[in-house]
């Protein structure tokens, strides 16, 4: 079950309160650790309690009791197994158009999870947002407009000349087959 | 041609080469479409540059093709080597403007292990990707797939004389009719039909496992299109691990599984034969060495204690060694995990499979069932004739869509590109080696480069020595065409230092 089980329009709330209150409740947690050395450590650190720090990406997957959330750091992604209604408490997701929630997640590491088939995750007991996501603009640069209608119309009177002087010529007899080929020899 | 080719020679390549660029030109209305759907403009003006880019160039050099012209073998072989590289520079193009790729090299890369359906990759912050862009990754390894070739003969070379050359050049010599362009478009007919099945299973498989509904069309055709293209690209970084869904691997396994069987294959039970399937020597080659691998690798990890319960084992040694062996690249395992997880034996398993590969003619990398099983033939054929009295004779046969002759000739070019194979993992390796990576690390990712696998121990990555990196991009290149096509290429190289012809 999840420390904290986040709603829309809380995230904030849970922000101000994980950067000014140090919470006690969280004092014994592990430090984070970043998915390259869960991966690396795996076999030390199975079946312990660990933490991770990372953009929640993608989409929440909601299963019948609980709900699978990526999350990525700089150096890999994993999957966090957490209760549906904190996955659902997640404001905002990675994709092209924004950058996620960052989640710390504390929770269990396993290295080949028997419960989900051998995957590597961690079984989240407690998850914060320690920023929020916010939206991604991608401008489109003036230069590269110009240049891409330029080219397009080069590309237009390349293609409608060979339309109109190019021709299919020669005759249409196929050779043997090739060393190798079943069809050959 | 040992003298130095005519002007006419280079331009019958070239105008080949620009028929190529100018499908590809066509193909990138696909990701444009989706780009302007869902209002990435900065996308689309970076994939219509591409667009543009390959119709021009493309439009430009099929003008020069000369007024008598008589294409001839090697035309054919040489100027499939170059559509594949002309190919490769006109899909990279939006993938360098994108910003997703720290240089040229690794677009480049890209974009070949796009075309030659291995799937390693060195994207950037993968899970950031427009969708437009991800369209086109998967778009490119789908092309690659059934050959770029391929689609250029299917609507722009026709019936010409030097299609069927193209058509072989690019690894592919089963014709399904006495037509090579009817060949190639059944093809593509093949490749349509399990599309729309394929992303139709894995648009309901997404939304069975949380997906929400259109993310869940998007990944099925994403997936899809990696999947019967054995290529191994996905949308996320994570590979197909980012679902954790049994049923999604499941249904995964279905398609790739049918990619990595020869078009025949398809052909031959579409049209009602189905007792092709039990009597195919692919299909039985590829039965036996996977039985047999699997078999090899679950032992090996069951003896290590990575995976604790049967259940778990089953599920990931079955995905990772299918996937190995039908050339896929899906992955549910991080990169480093076959590094600290999987044990040497295990690892050996799959670098077998990912060498044996899957069959002719299909989507599939590797030596391919079909040499697999005309080499397991010819040994047991050679048996049996020390054994018998000398003046005895018997049929050397082998059956695949019918009954084929099974002459030395035959066993020899099958025997010399499993050679030829061998040799390109050995040396793979040994660059790996030279670039300070463990041997096994180094084996098994040459092995992946080498058969167009796309599973990856951790060794490709942005970071990559930049050598390794253009080796591992000429070795997909000369792995997917079997050696043929860039061999005549060189050798047109070398004749055009040799002397003039009289």
């Amino acid at each position: 079950m999840s420390r904290v089980a986040l709603a829309p329009g809380m995230a904030a709330a849970a922000l101000l309160l994980a950067a000014l209150v140090p919470a006690p409740a969280f004092a014994e947690d592990p430090p984070p650790s970043a998915v390259t050395d869960l991966v690396e450590r795996a076999a030390e650190l199975d079946g312990r309690r660990v933490a991770l720090e990372g953009e929640a990406i993608g989409s929440p997957m909601i299963r019948d009791s609980g709900a699978w959330v990526n999350i990525a750091d700089r150096s890999g992604a994993l999957g966090v197994w957490m209760g549906a209604e904190t996955a659902r408490g997640i404001a905002r997701f990675g994709s092209y158009g924004a950058v996620g929630d960052t989640l710390r997640v504390t929770g269990v590491f396993h290295r080949a999870c028997a419960e989900h088939g051998g995957d590597m995750d961690v079984h989240a007991d407690g998850t914060i947002v320690t920023a929020p996501g916010r939206p991604v603009a991608h401008p489109v640069p003036a230069g590269r407009v110009v240049a891409a209608l330029a080219l397009a119309l080069v590309a237009a009177g390349a293609v409608a000349a060979l339309a109109a002087f190019g021709q299919d010529r020669g005759p249409r007899t196929p050779p043997p087959g090739y060393p190798g080929s079943a069809k050959s020899s | 041609m040992t003298a130095r080719p005519r002007l006419d020679d280079y331009r019958i390549i070239l105008a080949y080469s620009g028929r190529v660029a100018i499908g590809l030109g066509a193909v990138y209305a696909v990701p444009l479409a989706v780009a302007a759907l869902e209002g990435e403009w900065a996308a689309f003006v970076d994939l219509s540059i591409g667009c543009s880019a390959s119709l021009a160039l493309g439009a430009a050099l099929a003008s020069l093709m000369p007024r008598e012209a008589r294409p001839g073998w090697l035309h054919g072989m040489v100027a499939t080597a170059v559509s594949w590289l002309l190919a490769m520079f006109l899909a990279a193009i939006p993938y360098r403007l994108s910003g997703h790729y720290a240089s040229w090299l690794d677009s480049l890369f890209d974009a070949m292990s796009g075309f030659t359906t291995t799937g390693l990759t060195l994207v950037q912050d993968l899970d950031h990707l427009s969708r437009a862009l991800n369209t086109w990754r998967h778009v490119v390894t789908f092309v690659g797939g059934q050959g770029v070739v391929v689609l250029a003969l299917s609507f722009l070379v026709g019936g010409s004389r030097g299609g069927y050359e193209l058509y072989v050049g690019e690894a592919k010599d089963e014709r399904l009719f006495p037509r090579v362009a009817h060949t190639a478009k059944a093809i593509w007919k093949i490749s349509a039909v399990y599309l729309a099945v394929g992303v139709g299973a894995l648009w309901v498989a997404g939304l069975s496992i949380g997906l929400p509904a259109k993310e869940a069309f998007y990944h099925g055709a994403w997936v899809y299109m990696a999947a019967w293209s054995t290529g191994g690209f996905a949308p996320m970084s994570q590979n197909v691990g980012y679902y954790h869904s049994a049923v999604y691997e499941l249904v995964c396994v279905a398609f790739f599984l049918a990619g990595s069987l020869n078009f025949a294959l398809h052909h031959a039970l579409m049209t009602g034969n189905r007792r092709e399937l039990a009597r195919n020597a692919e299909v039985i080659s590829f039965t036996v060495t996977f039985a047999g691998l699997f078999t090899l690798a679950a032992w090996a990890l069951a003896g290590s204690g990575t995976y604790g319960g049967i259940a778990t084992l089953l599920r990931k040694g079955f995905y990772h060694v299918i996937s190995a062996h039908t050339t896929t690249g899906f992955m549910t395992v991080a990169a480093r995990q076959f590094a600290r997880e999987w044990t040497p034996l295990a690892l050996c398993a799959m670098i077998l499979a990912m060498m044996a590969g899957g069959s002719a003619c299909s989507t599939a990398g590797g030596v391919k069932g079909m040499r697999v099983a005309m080499l397991w033939l010819a040994i047991r054929n050679e048996v049996r004739a020390l054994l018998l009295p000398s003046h005895a004779s018997f049929r050397r046969r082998i059956h695949a869509s019918g009954d084929r002759d099974l002459g030395d000739g035959v066993v020899k070019g099958a025997a010399l590109v499993a050679l030829l194979y061998v040799a390109t993992w050995v040396l793979t390796t040994m660059a790996g080696v030279a670039a300070g990576y463990s041997p096994m690390d180094a084996a098994f990712e040459g092995a992946s480069v080498t058969g167009n696998v796309g599973l990856s121990i951790g060794v490709t990555a942005p970071g990559m020595p930049a050598a390794l990196k253009v080796v591992y991009l000429l070795v997909m290149w000369v792995g997917r065409l079997e050696f043929m096509a860039v061999l005549a290429l060189g050798r047109f190289v070398l004749s055009a230092f040799g002397r003039r012809r009289p």
